[in-house]
């Protein structure tokens, strides 16, 4: 029954984010970790212009600038349909695979999917 | 009249570096002064620092640009010697984990800027930089990459009030 539920709201879920992404500034997307379905993910940049990751893990909120560390992990932007996006976009990308981030920062490993636009 | 930047960082043979570059000495002297401090003190604390990144080079920010890594595509206070960023030093590796509140504390009582509240802590930022540190307000930047401001010996951010 659980796992009808989950497939259930999976299958939902996938419009869902395939209609977000469609045009919701990179800054402006919030993703979940598909894993847990409960940690969160934003990503914009800093009034100095560096790119930041913002994670919520339960109660922690953690912040890490993507120059640091990005020649230490595999992080991707993938479209709707699971293809590579130019890193540069301004455009949330429907997913973001993070790998690496666990060891030097704690933050599991994982494909974020983009849960909702916030919209002003 | 030049300044550490024209005379010494543009000078020297890592200028156009792409590598990442952790040398304090490639920080302007006050900066470098004030970082030291700040290393100190949170040693005092218990806490492990180490400098993970000073001066960063044109072709750096350009790859880092490239990359989706930064929204400024030539340079930022890297690359003036009076930025930088320091991460927990756990077993001689850097380490993102845990909370880099302390250092917001640090920056403040030695006359930095930190990039968890960009001086301004009154002011909520949606995204924040928590392991850096520069000795230039925001407002200064502008000035700094135009080649028209740099900081002397007695600049103190918190006190600058920069003409509009």
């Amino acid at each position: 029954m659980k796992e009808r539920v989950g497939t259930l709201s999976r299958l939902l879920l996938l419009p869902l984010a395939l209609l977000l992404a469609a045009g919701c500034p990179l800054d402006r997307s919030t993703y979940v970790l598909r894993r847990s379905g409960q940690d969160w993910l934003r990503m914009g940049s800093d009034p100095n212009g560096e790119m930041i990751l913002r994670f919520t893990l339960g109660m922690q909120e953690k912040s890490i600038a993507l120059p640091q560390v990005v020649d230490r992990i595999r992080i991707e932007r993938l479209d709707e349909r699971r293809k590579p996006m130019d890193p540069r976009s301004d455009e949330g990308p429907a997913f973001i695979r993070i790998e690496g981030l666990a060891p030097i920062a704690g933050i599991p490993d994982g494909e974020w999917r983009l849960a909702w636009c916030t919209r002003h | 009249m030049g300044n550490f930047y024209t005379d010494v960082i543009m000078k020297d043979g890592r200028f156009q570096n792409s590598s990442r570059v952790a040398d304090p000495n490639l920080l302007e002297p006050v900066t470098r002064k004030l970082v030291g401090a700040i290393i100190d003190a949170a040693n005092k604390r218990g806490i492990a620092l180490m400098i993970f990144e000073t001066y960063r080079s044109e072709d750096r920010q350009l790859a880092l640009f490239n990359q989706g890594a930064t929204k400024l595509r030539t340079v930022g206070v890297h690359h003036y010697g009076l930025a930088c960023d320091l991460v927990k030093n756990i077993n001689g590796e850097p380490s993102w984990k845990g909370d880099f509140g302390f250092l917001g504390e640090l920056a403040h009582e030695n006359g930095m800027i930190w990039g968890g509240d960009w001086g301004n802590p009154g002011v909520a930022h949606t995204f924040v930089d928590s392991d850096h540190v520069q000795r230039c307000t925001l407002a200064r930047q502008s000035a700094l990459f135009a080649g028209t401001w740099y900081p002397d010996d007695s600049y103190d951010p918190y006190r600058d009030r920069p003409v509009a």
